[in-house]
């Protein structure tokens, strides 16, 4: 059985050391470019502990598991040598070795002996890594922007694409994108899908337009039917109330949506759903109203039954009207609306909208959806939540309990859309040209020559048309039209390697030469806006204009100012921070009701929305570690208990002290993903800062430890960090654990949705109880520094703020040049974060000397 | 709050009227009021006409089981059934339970479904985070697939792929690339079973003539670019060149099937509309989606079949339960308790499928006997709520004509057991591929063929 490997060098040992800085910044020269190994490491460290411990079974005597250590090189860039050395630091971590009816050696000296075995393999596995950008494909996203720039139809076609592979925790690495025949099959039904749908024929379609009212339904609920164009529709106001024209919708449940379906469009294409709403919002006075009289009525009913426990009764009744009087969810926001679409038998959400309108202004409210010829129904559903907490679940159901109120006039759809006919996508590829109606084979070679030019980002050779226009020639004849016959040469453009693929040509084994104009503009514009280049960088290209340093750095400052610059955002901090696990292990409902759909979307859009007012804003990188604001929006205020924010946009407040919150790591979302759905995890956590925030890995565990156990013996409310505690007094656990829990232990005051706490509960469903342990955030490292909770940690992250810089700086490095990072990479990593601090800290100077850089400008 | 079921003009009825093959699109009027599905009515046949042949399907549960209650405390022929098992009482002959079971270097948590079939060391390839090898499936269906209509097919409760290590999918092919499941049983049934319209079958032709042309066209482009790159982009082009090839080469198969035509099957009693993501539906998905392959199976439309029950983590249990909260359990018993209900509930789906197979006669033994039915988990939440993928719940029923044995608890040493890809090379080579290698599968399951 082979190892599992520590691949990456436990760097996290020095951390909070003198040595981290050394190592990550300033030890490394340029020409470290292969692994040298460490031979004073060797012969100080390791060859003792072998002398001492393993020498009397795997040395000259004996070989047991024909593995002799005594004579095993120093020689880490042997692969066959260093998978030896893995398993023999994965076999001493894991307590194996030596056995237990050996001698043991002190921890300490065991661990010190695992460790510089584990950074040797990791530098040396570092070491081997290619340092040249290798021929990359366009992944999901890149090729979904790619298709909204080339063609001007945007529809997600990549939907259907398999998962990226990523490596070196981005999914737009060369060496990692690999494509299979099913890939190529996809990529062909993309390509017909996108150019049916992009090039049209014929006179405009007829567009429908279809106004519902749902109180036309006098029979109520699912069983009414109205005719629209030849269509027989049931016409669904579900088991609502109805006021002035407006349908009443109370809470969410199977039988309140409202909607209309079982109908067939004659014609395909992007539609408008159009619904005019608005929102009755009850005030706190209002909600503890509903809350008492249904309590009231409750505790009298059961008086009247159970006469002898009244005091019971009394006091639950108290106990529970506090609840609607205290808790914050009762603080209620707009209700809220999801739009899902039925087609072909397959629900799918259109989106989720705050309704916003009061009665007195109700809005029209609307989302754009494709449609099909299948059988449609479109679905119109209440999407507040009131967390369902033990105090409320019975009575949320209840229409006399005061719940934020949906009401709904009517709902309308109208399409298929097309501002102008032939629509713009038509008109880009089959553009207005003197040949058109004149020379079908010229016409057809001068759309191919500008589209393959933009498609292959460069300019298109004659032998690459003429090859596509023998396609077209081979099959004008049986085709109806030339729209048709011309679809065929596109087609094969969208499947070429040439789009498919940033193809950087090289001369075999020639030094790294300067990119061209055309390949510059490539890196950059996937770089920053996960799409091709635009009108103006090919005009750049073309002119060589792009190639002068001052020019790239504007033109990088104008591509981060850009709309498109959102795809960065989401793609980089989505995938270095980890947002896009947000919602795979979700916190358990029961446990953590405020946990809603609402809330896991604004938790994401909070921490891209920091990142960007960072990045656009030009402030302070520091900021990301600390800042005195947040970006919230009225959900995350109500859940973060900061008073004043309304509405669903993402916006910057300042974060009050009582509030623990500002910086990446007083987030929700990360709070959340570095739990285990049930509870919080220390280790997760503190994993999470060292490879994130601080740049190095603590590697895996070395084996299925399992589970914390549930219960300590002789404590009665174990918290998680006293049962992590049991864990970690194996000798062989603590060793890595003491590194990794501290930092952890500090955000204990984050529950696993990210709220935050002073006690851990042990009540019935995770609730606090008034005697549950309070929450102990005290952090003290393997060298003695010791910390107290969010606010110390993020005073210690701010003292190692190189390590993080450097960390960040790595990062955006690996993204932009689409493959990870050698030890050769180093200065240049070293030198941007330096460029960067002379110029305020700012994330955009640091982008600016990355794409100005020798590794991102040569190939 | 129990919806109620209306009872809406049957299918049966429809297509009784309309001549049984032709099957969908749903008429509106038989969508009952209540969007809910109803429980199926849907009945095997007595007998089944095709030439017997070995026929395989995995089917993967998601979030490990009460392994307390799953594993029966006795071993060999003689073991007593545990209370879980009991479930599948009926059928004890027709299966074994394999325990201790694992793969060597799968790494636990939720990454079960990735591994479950291929055995793979999805950090075995320094320079990337996750590579996949291909599942035991698709190399059997690399070898028979050519031999139906439809290689393979890939079921899952969320349609496509997933993320890496909390796959949707069990299937990986050749390059590791993971293999999109289906999750609707209305689309699932069409593609099997509905004909193509018959007058497009010129249309057709050109279609694939036209893809050729695309096909051939980019891949002397590939050649061309190739020349002109480094060793390393070479490499990257050549995954791309391969595929391109393999690709025309399924055209030409295509080519091949369309003159045969798709079985005829009825679609009474199917409830086509049920969903995977519904709580009230899951029983009624789950059976659908049996029956769709009980009926693949049936008319040789494809012999092979993974099913992802419920995905890793977020899954559903069959009715709806937060089963990975109750993987937590923590050793509590109120929870262990109630993931034992999860397993039974889920076993009973399995029960019925395992008798619908049983009692369709084939060639003069049962369709169970040609039909190797493999069930499991790639997780173990223990006695603790560990996300372990050591002790496996595992057990592989019928097939019993082509060797397998079965009646029998086969217990192994969890510290020193074979590894699983035994049982997948056991399964492989009674489909008929001759080969002693799959993964790191020492040999096949000693005791079970």
């Amino acid at each position: 059985m082979r190892p599992r490997f520590l691949i990456f060098a436990p760097v996290f040992g020095t951390v909070f050391g003198a040595l981290a800085l050394g190592l990550m910044a300033t030890n490394l020269q340029a020409q470290d470019l292969a692994h040298r190994p460490d031979t004073a490491g060797f012969a100080g460290v390791v060859q003792p502990f072998i002398r001492d411990h393993c020498v009397s079974c795997h040395g000259p005597e004996k070989q047991k598991g024909k593995l002799r250590l005594d004579t095993l090189a120093n020689n880490f860039a042997d692969p066959l040598v260093a998978s030896k050395w893995a398993e023999v630091v994965n076999s001493v971590n894991g307590h194996e070795m030596p056995p237990e009816d050996e001698k043991q050696p002190p921890a300490e000296r065991a661990g010190k002996f695992a460790d510089w075995l584990a950074a040797e393999l990791g530098r040396a596995e570092i070491a081997k890594r290619s340092t040249r950008v290798v021929l990359r494909r366009m992944n999901r996203a890149e090729y979904d922007n790619t298709i909204r720039d080339l063609v001007g139809v945007d529809f997600r076609p990549s939907e259907k694409f398999p998962e990226d592979p990523p490596a070196g925790g981005f999914d737009n690495i060369g060496q990692a994108l690999s494509i299979s025949p099913m890939q190529v099959e996809l990529y062909y039904a993309a390509a017909r899908q996108i150019l049916d749908r992009a090039l049209v024929e014929g006179p405009q379609p007829a567009a429908i337009k279809w106004r519902f009212e749902p109180e036309e339904n006098t029979e109520g609920g699912d069983r009414y039917r109205v005719k629209r164009d030849g269509n027989n529709i049931l016409l669904n106001d579900g088991e609502n109330s109805t006021e002035n024209g407006f349908t009443v919708v109370h809470h969410e449940s199977w039988n309140k949506g409202i909607g209309f379906r079982g109908f067939n469009l004659a014609e395909e294409g992007e539609y408008v759903i159009r619904f005019r709403a608005a929102g009755r919002v009850p005030a706190r006075a209002a909600v503890v109203a509903s809350a008492r009289a249904i309590l009231e009525k409750r505790r009298d009913d059961e008086t009247a039954k159970n006469p002898k426990d009244k005091v019971y009764h009394d006091q639950q009744f108290e106990r529970d009207l506090k609840h609607y009087e205290t808790h914050r969810s009762y603080d209620y926001g707009p209700p809220r609306v999801k739009l899902s679409q039925h087609l072909g038998g397959t629900p799918r959400v259109l989106g989720e909208m705050d309704i916003d309108a009061p009665e007195t202004a109700p809005k029209t409210y609307e989302i754009r959806a494709s449609f099909t010829k299948q059988n449609a129904g479109v679905e119109l559903q209440y999407a507040y939540s009131v967390p369902r907490s033990l105090e409320n679940f019975w009575m949320q159901g209840k229409d006399e309990f005061a719940r934020p109120l949906l009401l709904v006039d009517w709902i309308e759809l109208e399409g298929p859309l097309h501002p102008q006919w032939p629509p713009a996508s038509h008109r880009r590829v089959l553009f207005d040209s003197l040949l058109k109606d004149k020379d079908e084979k010229a016409y057809a070679r001068e759309v191919l020559t500008r589209f393959m030019s933009r498609a292959y980002r460069r300019p298109a050779r004659v032998e690459e048309v003429e090859a596509k226009l023998v396609l077209f020639e081979k099959l004008r004849a049986e085709k109806p039209s030339f729209v048709e016959a011309i679809k065929v040469p596109l087609a094969a453009v969208l499947a070429s390697p040439h789009f498919l693929y940033l193809v950087e040509p090289e001369a075999p084994a020639a030094q790294p030469r300067k990119l061209n104009g055309y390949e510059l503009a490539t890196r950059l514009s996937y770089f920053l806006w996960s799409s091709m280049p635009d009108e103006e960088l090919f005009r750049l290209a073309a002119n060589g204009e792009l190639l002068k340093p001052a020019v790239l750095g504007q033109q990088a400052t104008r591509m981060i100012a850009d709309p498109k610059n959102e795809a960065f955002v989401k793609n980089f901090a989505g995938q270095w921070l980890g947002l896009r696990k947000v919602g795979a292990n979700p916190p358990a409902k029961n446990l953590y009701p405020e946990y809603d759909r609402h809330l896991e979307i604004s938790i994401v859009r909070e921490t891209e929305g920091f990142f960007a007012e960072i990045l656009r804003r030009d402030l302070d990188a520091r900021n990301l570690l600390k800042s005195d604001f947040v970006t919230i929006n009225e959900r995350l205020a109500r859940f973060y208990g900061i008073p004043g924010v309304k509405g669903d946009a993402i916006r910057r407040v300042p974060a009050p002290p009582e509030s623990h919150r500002g910086g990446i790591v007083t987030q929700a979302s990360i709070q959340s993903i570095t739990s285990n759905g049930t509870r919080t995890s220390p280790v997760v956590r503190g994993t999470w800062i060292l490879k994130t925030l601080l740049g190095s890995d603590p590697g895996l565990p070395v084996a299925n430890v399992g589970e914390i156990a549930s219960k300590v013996p002789g404590i009665d409310k174990a918290t998680v960090r006293q049962r992590l505690q049991i864990h970690r007094e194996a000798a062989a656990c603590a060793r890595c654990h003491d590194k990794i829990d501290p930092l952890g232990l500090a955000m204990e005051n984050y529950n696993a949705a990210g709220e935050w706490r002073d006690r851990e509960g042990h009540g019935y469903e995770g609730r606090i109880d008034a005697n549950d342990p309070i929450i102990d955030a005290s952090a003290k490292m393997p060298d003695g520094t010791e910390f107290k909770g969010v606010e110390g940690l993020q005073a210690q992250l701010l003292k190692k703020e190189d390590l993080f810089l450097n960390a960040l700086a790595s990062q955006l490095y690996t993204y932009g040049l689409g493959r990870e990072l050698g030890f050769s990479d180093r200065p240049a990593v070293r030198a941007s974060v330096e460029a960067m601090k002379r110029n305020r800290y700012l994330v955009r100077a640091l982008l600016l000397t990355i794409v100005q850089s020798d590794l991102f400008t040569t190939k | 709050m129990n919806p109620l079921f209306h009872t809406p003009l049957s299918r049966r009825t429809v297509l009784r009227g309309l001549g049984a093959s032709l099957a969908l699109p749903f008429l509106e009027a038989m969508l009952p009021r209540s969007v809910y599905a109803a429980p199926s009515t849907f009945k095997p046949l007595a007998k089944a006409g095709a030439k017997p042949t070995p026929r395989v399907i995995f089917c993967y549960v998601s979030n490990g089981v009460n392994i307390i209650d799953w594993v029966p405390t006795t071993k060999g022929t003689e073991y007593e059934l545990s209370p879980t098992l009991q479930t599948l009482k009926e059928h004890r002959s027709n299966f074994s339970v394999l325990t201790g079971l694992g793969h060597p270097h799968a790494t636990g948590g939720h990454s079960g479904a990735d591994t479950w079939l291929t055995g793979a060391d999805l950090r075995a390839v320094p320079g990337k985070d996750y590579t996949n090898t291909i599942s035991a499936d698709q190399l059997i269906a690399e070898k028979i697939g050519a031999q139906t209509r439809f290689p393979s097919l890939e079921i899952g409760d969320l349609s496509g792929t997933g993320a890496a290590l909390h796959s949707h999918t069990l299937s990986f092919d050749r390059n590791g690339t993971p293999l999109p499941t289906e999750n609707n049983p209305q689309r699932l049934f069409e593609r099997l079973f509905v004909p193509d319209d018959a007058a497009s079958r010129e249309a057709t032709l050109k279609r694939y003539a036209e893809k050729r042309s695309i096909l051939d066209d980019v891949l002397g482009e590939a050649k061309a670019l190739d020349k002109k790159l480094g060793k390393a982009d070479q490499a990257k082009l050549g995954e791309y060149l391969a595929s391109v090839r393999e690709t025309e080469l399924r055209v030409q198969r295509q080519v091949d099937w369309i003159d045969v035509p798709k079985a005829k099957v009825e679609s009474a009693g199917l409830q086509l509309n049920s969903k995977p993501g519904d709580a009230h539906d899951r029983p009624m998905w789950l059976d659908v989606m049996l029956e769709i392959s009980y009926l693949a199976f049936l008319t040789d439309t494809t012999r092979v079949i993974t099913f992802e029950w419920a995905r890793e983590a977020g899954g559903y249990g069959p009715g709806g339960e937060n089963h990975h909260e109750l993987s937590h359990h923590g050793g509590d018993a109120g929870m262990l308790k109630k993931l034992a209900g999860v397993d039974r509930a889920y076993l009973e789906r399995l029960n019925r499928f395992l008798t619908f197979l049983k009692s369709t006669e084939e060639g003069g033994r049962s369709m169970l006997d040609h039909t190797m039915v493999v069930y499991g988990s790639g997780m173990n939440s223990g006695e603790r709520g560990d996300h372990s993928p050591k002790n496996l719940p595992l057990l592989v029923a019928g097939g019993g004509a082509w060797g397998l044995k079965h009646g029998q608890h086969l217990a192994h040493d969890e510290k020193a057991h074979p590894p699983l890809a035994n049982v997948l090379l056991t399964v492989t080579q009674k489909m008929g591929v001759e080969t002693d290698k799959f993964q790191d599968a020492t040999g096949t399951l000693t005791g079970l063929a």
